[in-house]
């Protein structure tokens, strides 16, 4: 009886699919169009909304609309440096000392005005050492900042940020640094209100509220509608905004979709302008049935794996060259991460830097390098674990360097699945052998790609430690000429390669599904596109 | 004269009539052989080769269901994978029954303080997140796990392909079994107890038979109904929560699958290539139909009170 009747159910369901489908009912894509409201997939649940406290890609593209910095990007060119928040800031002859002309109408989200004040107290918060800002190396650029993070003086007069009036600010640096302008596109410069987060709590408070949706303030092209958690983020416009006559988009909804490949089923049907990312399969799908929709662009990130060089035996430079050696990189590219490029080097192309490059794939030199390490034929090799998060692109990358590793050298390698907190744990703990990671870069410079290896770097996490190198990238520092200077940074990386603490897998391509209603978002090696100037155009 | 029969054998004759549940006994031992004896052929293929210029192909001679994103055998996988699935739904269950069961039954016939005491016991680890305590526990015994696959492999000389996928699942036997018993062991008491109030059970205490007795050949057979019952539904929440906690780093590590991971990728790849779904799930569900028409076949069988025919 039961089972009849469920028969009987299904029936009566498959008799009603037609009539389902019959329905002619706007899709979430179109009437969010005729809204003006642009829907984007973003992977996963923001951290925060602190520029002080997050470090993603995902946090990022939220920030974005939320907070403007004294620079910021341009839709079209990448190169192109147009003022936000500030009007110009220009160099000293040497490019070491900069001055920011505020815009005298820039205006916090509830009507305050933006001051120089803000950008100064900001620098000083991310700076602080109680606050532990993850991204505080990012502000290392400024003479003193280093040693004052560190602890080494509680004077932040020392370090190179005056506030000369309210909308002029000097910001005295390290050394010269003609792309600086790059750097302060990066949300890490952007300010946050002074008065807003003092209100909220003191200045190296960790977990101040001031971020909630109730309490959150910016000075960006949109401000916080409202955060539900693993659903929806909101931004609408922002009033107060210097330029909210020329906003475009009425809001942007983000939406924390972990599985691309659900991601792209709900680009197909109708309810994402945007996806974060294409899988190989939707990448081989969408050329054939939509190619026009298909976005495969140039990007500045990396794919690596970290070792943990302080345990045995990869703590030995020849281990980690044979299981370097031992990858088949064009393999994967044209597989698992289709349409990257091999990598031979951490830092991609870029602009008229040329880095020095590894060896690549060579089987031979792998298990020769193996067995000069004690473990020919892999006889004897510990059972290693490779450290990847629960994301379904790394288990796939990391099945196949497993059978590489297996085929070439003859060792078994355990691959071993975090959650994605967990993941970061045990990595910053330096609690793993091999990890899977990846790198997008913040600004347009090879230091983006070489700084985090430097000894004491928040993001090193392999426990690597070469004076040498660091001394390479402190003389980059104070080098004018830009040859000279691309040239120090190359020495610098063929002493990574050399050293081998890290395995380069391939440069990245960002590949995308973007809605034929979305005009002027264009290709933008950071990916950090502004949002304002974005047009949906409805009936397409 | 009418002859005495046995209750086991009334009942497999009366099961034999059943022929949807003959069939599903057929359908499981087939697939029951498949996945464990198939794998023994020279034909089939390794589950883990990677051939990366093969991704994706569709099923030929070579590779009966065609080959995955990493060009491995489908075939070979889904055979590797039932094995896996098989015995976590199997074995998990199977420990958490035999617990559940009596647990129930002592604290159902023993009633007063004893019952008290034992239940509220139970109560406290209902209380406490399921999947959370299995994760707990899938950890602790985890790197135990893998010594002892590693004391395996090198006592016994099996390639690694073959211990590993079984060996590593220790843990979520333990952990699943160890945890799943709690709702069969309210179920049994709730049923021992409305039983033990009957006549037949006052006739056995009359003439004087033990308790252990008692419970376990008068009380028992009379509750098998429902244990069934529930058993069939354990099986497959239980090969999910498998696919669950793999995919949380516990359980089957990759490359090793299971037909919950198999499905859950062939699910995500399904529009470029639906055969990586249909494959699995094929499996997955004729197993689980097999195993329920069986459960309703036996449940029927095996319940003493049914007519004789």
């Amino acid at each position: 009886m039961f089972c009849r009747v469920i028969v009987r159910d299904l029936l009566l369901i498959l008799a009603l699919f037609p009539l389902l489908g019959s329905c002619q009912k706007e899709s979430q894509v179109d009437q969010a169009t005729r809204e003006g409201i642009l829907l984007l997939g973003n992977s996963g649940e923001p951290k925060g909304l602190d520029p002080h406290i997050v470090s993603g890609v995902l946090e990022s593209n939220i920030l974005r609309a939320l907070f403007e910095g004294l620079i910021t990007a341009d839709p079209l060119h990448d190169n192109a440096t147009p003022g936000g928040a500030a009007l110009e800031v220009t160099p000293d002859a040497t490019a070491t000392v900069w001055t920011a002309k505020l815009r005298p109408d820039g205006k916090w989200s509830d009507g305050m005005p933006v001051t120089a004040r803000d950008f100064a107290f900001s620098y000083e918060r991310m700076l602080t050492p109680e606050l532990g800002a993850k991204y505080a190396d990012m502000l290392y650029f400024l003479k003193g900042a280093e040693d004052f993070n560190k602890g080494k003086t509680k004077d932040f007069s020392s370090v190179g940020v005056q506030v000369i009036d309210d909308d002029t600010l000097r910001l005295t640096l390290r050394g010269p640094t003609p792309f600086f302008r790059q750097v302060l596109k990066h949300f890490t410069w952007t300010a946050v209100p002074r008065h807003v987060v003092l209100k909220h709590g003191k200045i190296g408070q960790r977990g101040n509220p001031w971020t909630r949706p109730e309490n959150i303030v910016g000075n960006g092209p949109y401000q916080l509608k409202s955060w539900r958690r693993n659903d929806h983020i909101d931004v609408t416009r922002n009033p107060f905004y210097w330029n909210a006559a020329h906003v475009t988009l009425n809001g942007i909804r983000f939406l924390p979709i972990g599985n691309p490949y659900t991601e792209s089923r709900m680009f197909r049907d109708g309810q994402l302008h945007m996806t974060y990312t294409a899988t190989p399969e939707v990448i081989d799908l969408m050329q054939k049935k939509h190619p026009e929709q298909l976005r495969q662009e140039p990007y500045v990130g990396t794919s690596f794996f970290r070792y943990n060089t302080t345990r045995q035996p990869l703590s030995d430079p020849r281990v980690r060259k044979a299981l370097s050696y031992a990858i088949d990189r064009k393999a994967i590219c044209g597989n698992v991460f289709r349409g990257f490029t091999p990598a031979l080097s951490i830092t991609p192309p870029m602009g008229d830097y040329r880095p020095p490059q590894d060896r690549g794939f060579d089987p031979e030199k792998a298990r020769q390098a193996l067995a000069d390490a004690g473990y020919p034929g892999g006889r004897g090799f510990p059972r290693l674990k490779l450290l990847i998060a629960s994301k379904e692109t790394a288990a796939t990358l990391a099945q196949a360097t497993q059978a590489m590793w297996r085929n070439t050298l003859g060792i078994e390698i355990e691959i071993q699945n975090k959650e994605w907190n967990a993941y970061l744990v045990a990595m910053q703990q330096l609690d793993y052998d091999i990890a899977n990671a990846g790198w997008i870069g913040d600004y347009l410079d090879p230091l983006t790609f070489l700084e985090m290896w430097t000894p004491d770097n928040g993001n090193n996490l392999t426990g690597w430690n070469n004076p040498a190198f660091a001394k390479l990238l402190q003389d980059s520092f104070q080098e004018t000429d830009a040859t000279k200077r691309f040239a120090l940074l190359a020495q610098a990386e063929s002493l990574l390669i050399e050293d081998a603490p890290v395995l380069f897998i391939a440069w990245q391509s960002r590949n995308y599904l973007l809605h034929p209603s979305v005009e002027g978002w264009n290709p933008l090696l950071l990916a950090n596109n502004p949002y304002e100037m974005i047009r949906l155009i409805p009936g397409r | 004269m009418e002859k005495g029969t046995s209750l086991w054998k009334d009942a497999w004759h009366r099961l034999a009539h059943n022929r949807a549940a003959i069939v599903s006994l057929f359908v499981l031992v087939f697939i029951l052989l498949l996945c464990f004896i198939g794998p023994l052929m020279p034909f089939v293929k390794s589950p883990t080769a990677i051939n990366l210029s093969n991704t994706g192909a569709a099923p030929s001679a070579d590779f009966w269901f065609g080959t995955d994103q990493l060009g491995r055998d489908l075939f070979a996988r889904v055979l590797y994978g039932g094995q896996v699935s098989l015995l976590v739904g199997l074995v998990a269950t199977a420990v958490a029954v035999f617990i559940g069961v009596i647990y129930g039954a002592i604290a159902g016939y023993a009633g007063g303080k004893i019952d008290d005491l034992l239940m509220r016991f139970v109560d406290i680890l209902f209380a406490l997140p399921f999947l959370v305590l299995v994760i707990l526990f899938a950890l602790v015994v985890d790197n135990p796990a893998s010594l002892f696959t590693d004391w395996i492999i090198a006592k016994t000389g099996f390639a690694r392909d073959r211990v590993a996928p079984i060996t590593t699942l220790i843990p979520l036997f333990i952990a699943i079994g160890a945890i799943g018993w709690l709702t069969i062991a309210r179920i049994v008491r709730a049923q021992v107890m409305a039983v033990k109030k009957q006549e037949f059970v006052e006739a056995a205490v009359s003439l004087g038979l033990s308790r252990p007795r008692i419970l376990f050949r008068h009380i028992l057979p009379n509750v098998i109904g429902p244990i069934i019952i529930y058993t069939t539904l354990a099986v497959p929440g239980i090969m999910l929560l498998e696919s669950v906690l793999s995919f949380l780093g516990l359980g089957v590590k990759p490359p090793n699958s299971s037909w919950g991971i198999l499905i859950k990728e062939g699910a995500d790849r399904m529009e470029v290539n639906w055969l990586l779904l249909f494959f699995p799930s094929i499996f997955f569900a004729s197993t689980l139909f097999a195993l329920n028409f069986l459960g309703d076949g036996l449940r029927d069988a095996l319940d003493p009170k049914s007519a004789k025919d």
